[in-house]
């Protein structure tokens, strides 16, 4: 009898000690969960609410259900799908030309190259210059006039290849994809770079013992190790695609007819130009979901890869 | 003219300043031309601008990259075409834009293009950089709201060369002299919920008549409020300006302000592909009549 009293009362003490540690933690964690909802959960939740809304921002919204999502795909003055078209070309670019430009000068520095810092603070000053600064610049190599495009065009006899960059349909989208890349080769190649110091030089010294050249400890040493790296530059190159936004409305104003329109310039436009908040919260929740989406997806693919 | 302001027979904001569309001319072009004046027809005008071709000098420049200076010419031409009557109708009236005079004015603009009477390099320039060419005498002419007018005559080097007229009528039996594009759009306006609303609103209306009186005197704009006292500092551009609008006919307000903001944008959407030569006249009307009624 002494006896069951007393694990009784061992058990009703482990308990107490439990919850009053369960109450430091959660009472520990509160702030943040406070923040993580406030800024994250809370507006995504006001997003998905307003986006089953026909409102315009002021007075109060009507519910239509899923009306703005079928509209975002079938309406004729909606430009949802030229502008997810441009977002995916630009994040191809950004995956395929950029990302292995980067991986390329990230693993040319690793090599503890004279210069090595110069030229790290060079490829990455674009990331430290203003958007608008760069979409200007830009637009001052693109201008027709005066630009130095054309004009190096001219002093090199190609005339027939000057072209009104910006706002010819055939190359606006092309202008804007080359600041994008231009502009964030030095982000990426920092990252990868971080990853390449990281590998362990006895790794590098063993297989060049071995007698592999500097491409074939890179190829088979150095890209392997830093793979989860690349894999995080791919999902920051891809959502970061998705959501471009800034370059797209300094260089061509999501013009000329609209053909470079992405999805953030379209979500603009539809709240503060159209007063239509409810397709608004639509296109956020549809990048949100893409994002989302292509995160795991390449997440995936990169464990696939690694078996 | 007040129709922007009005709701249901009563005003429910104060016009701070009004303009209309000019089209601006850089006189010295002109002249290399052969033209002393801005021609006055529209068979001259179309003449004149072959002339300046002839010459290597392009007739206008036009900003693609802000669609409200592409409505400043095809606003100007449809109404020259139509009638301001007609075109009223259309933006704040609620009839059709299927309408076949419409889809001509649009055709008409876009032979322009064809004939390359623009910069072709205007599609990708803003209206900064267009106005900025003209004023460098790179066009010789340029249609736009006659508040540039305080830049123009304000400039030492351009202001000797630029004058300003209406843009000629293209159909007489439909259209005529006087009938402009613009009208007082700016206002300020007090929420009936605000607190002493009555005061903020006597407060809104002398506010509204100085930021008026003085906005003309500077050449920023046209008085939307009878101008008082001493007028005779206004610079010249924007005292032809004035009479333009004292003799003027009607005012069809321009399109994308007279319309609610989720047309207006389907609106300039439309006039960007007809600037970009994507869609033709009668695509025009038929796409805004799917898209807008």
């Amino acid at each position: 009898m002494w006896k069951v009293f007393d694990m009784a009362d061992n058990k009703t003490i482990k308990r107490k000690t439990d919850f009053k540690k369960g109450l430091d933690i959660f009472l520990f964690l509160l702030p943040a969960i406070l923040l993580f909802v406030g800024i994250l959960i809370a507006p995504i939740a006001v997003s998905l609410y307003r986006s089953l809304q026909k409102w315009n921002g002021f007075s109060p919204g009507t519910f239509i259900g899923f009306k703005n999502y079928k509209d975002l795909f079938t309406s004729g003055s909606i430009n949802w799908m030229t502008s997810l078209k441009n977002a995916l070309i630009i994040a191809f670019f950004s995956v395929f030309v950029q990302l292995p430009f980067s991986l390329l000068l990230a693993l040319l520095l690793g090599r503890k190259y004279k210069g090595e810092r110069f030229f790290l603070t060079v490829y990455f000053m674009p990331v430290l210059i203003s958007t608008v600064v760069i979409g200007q610049l830009w637009l001052k190599i693109y201008n027709p006039d005066y630009g130095i495009l054309n004009r190096a065009l001219a002093a090199l006899g190609l005339v027939d290849w000057q072209r009104i960059w910006v706002g010819d349909p055939k190359t606006a989208l092309g202008s804007v994809v080359v600041p994008t890349i231009w502009q964030y080769v030095g982000y990426h190649m920092l990252l990868m770079y971080a990853g390449v110091k990281g590998v362990s030089p006895d790794l590098r010294e063993a297989a060049m013992l071995d007698g592999a050249t500097n491409w074939q400890v890179d190829r088979y040493v150095v890209i392997p190790v830093i793979k989860p790296i690349i894999r995080t530059s791919v999902i920051f190159a891809v959502t970061g695609s998705l959501k471009t936004y800034d370059l797209v409305r300094i260089i061509t104003n999501a013009g000329p007819t609209h053909k470079t329109e992405v999805p953030s310039t379209l979500l603009e436009d539809m709240l503060f130009l159209r007063n239509r908040y409810g397709m608004g919260s639509t296109i956020s929740v549809m990048l949100i979901i893409l994002c989302f989406a292509f995160a795991l997806a390449i997440t995936a693919a990169f464990k696939e890869k690694e078996y | 003219m007040l129709g922007n302001s009005t709701y249901e027979g009563k005003h429910y904001g104060v016009p701070l300043t009004m303009n209309i569309v000019g089209l601006f001319a850089n006189m010295d072009l002109l002249k290399e031309a052969g033209y002393d004046e801005i021609p006055g027809t529209y068979e001259d005008f179309i003449k004149c601008c072959d002339d300046l071709k002839a010459k290597g000098i392009t007739p206008f420049g036009c900003a693609g990259k802000e669609t409200w200076c592409v409505t400043e010419y095809l606003e100007s031409i449809i109404e020259k075409s139509i009638g301001a009557e007609e075109l009223n109708n259309v933006f704040v009236n609620g009839a059709t834009w299927n309408n076949q005079g419409i889809a001509k004015a649009v055709d008409t603009f876009q032979e322009m293009i064809k004939k390359e009477y623009f910069d072709p390099a205007g599609i990708g320039l803003t209206n900064d950089e267009v106005k900025a060419n003209f004023m460098a005498g790179k066009y010789a002419f340029y249609m736009n709201g006659t508040w540039n007018c305080a830049d123009f005559a304000g400039n030492d080097e351009f202001k000797d060369k630029v004058k300003v007229a209406e843009f000629p009528v293209i159909d007489s039996s439909k259209s005529k002299l006087g009938q402009l594009i613009g009208g007082p759009s700016d206002t300020l306006a007090v929420a009936a919920s605000s607190p002493n609303a009555e005061r903020a609103a006597d407060y809104a209306m002398e506010l509204g008549k100085l930021i008026c009186h003085y906005g003309y005197l500077d050449g920023c704009g046209l008085p939307a409020w009878t101008p008082y006292g001493d007028t005779s500092s206004v610079n010249p551009l924007t005292q032809t300006v004035s009479e333009i609008v004292a003799n003027a006919d009607s005012m069809v307000l321009f399109g994308d302000t007279a319309m609610t903001a989720d047309d207006a944008q389907v609106y300039l959407s439309y006039v960007d592909q007809v600037y970009g030569s994507a869609i033709d006249g009668a695509g025009f009307i038929e796409g805004l009549a799917s898209d807008l009624r």
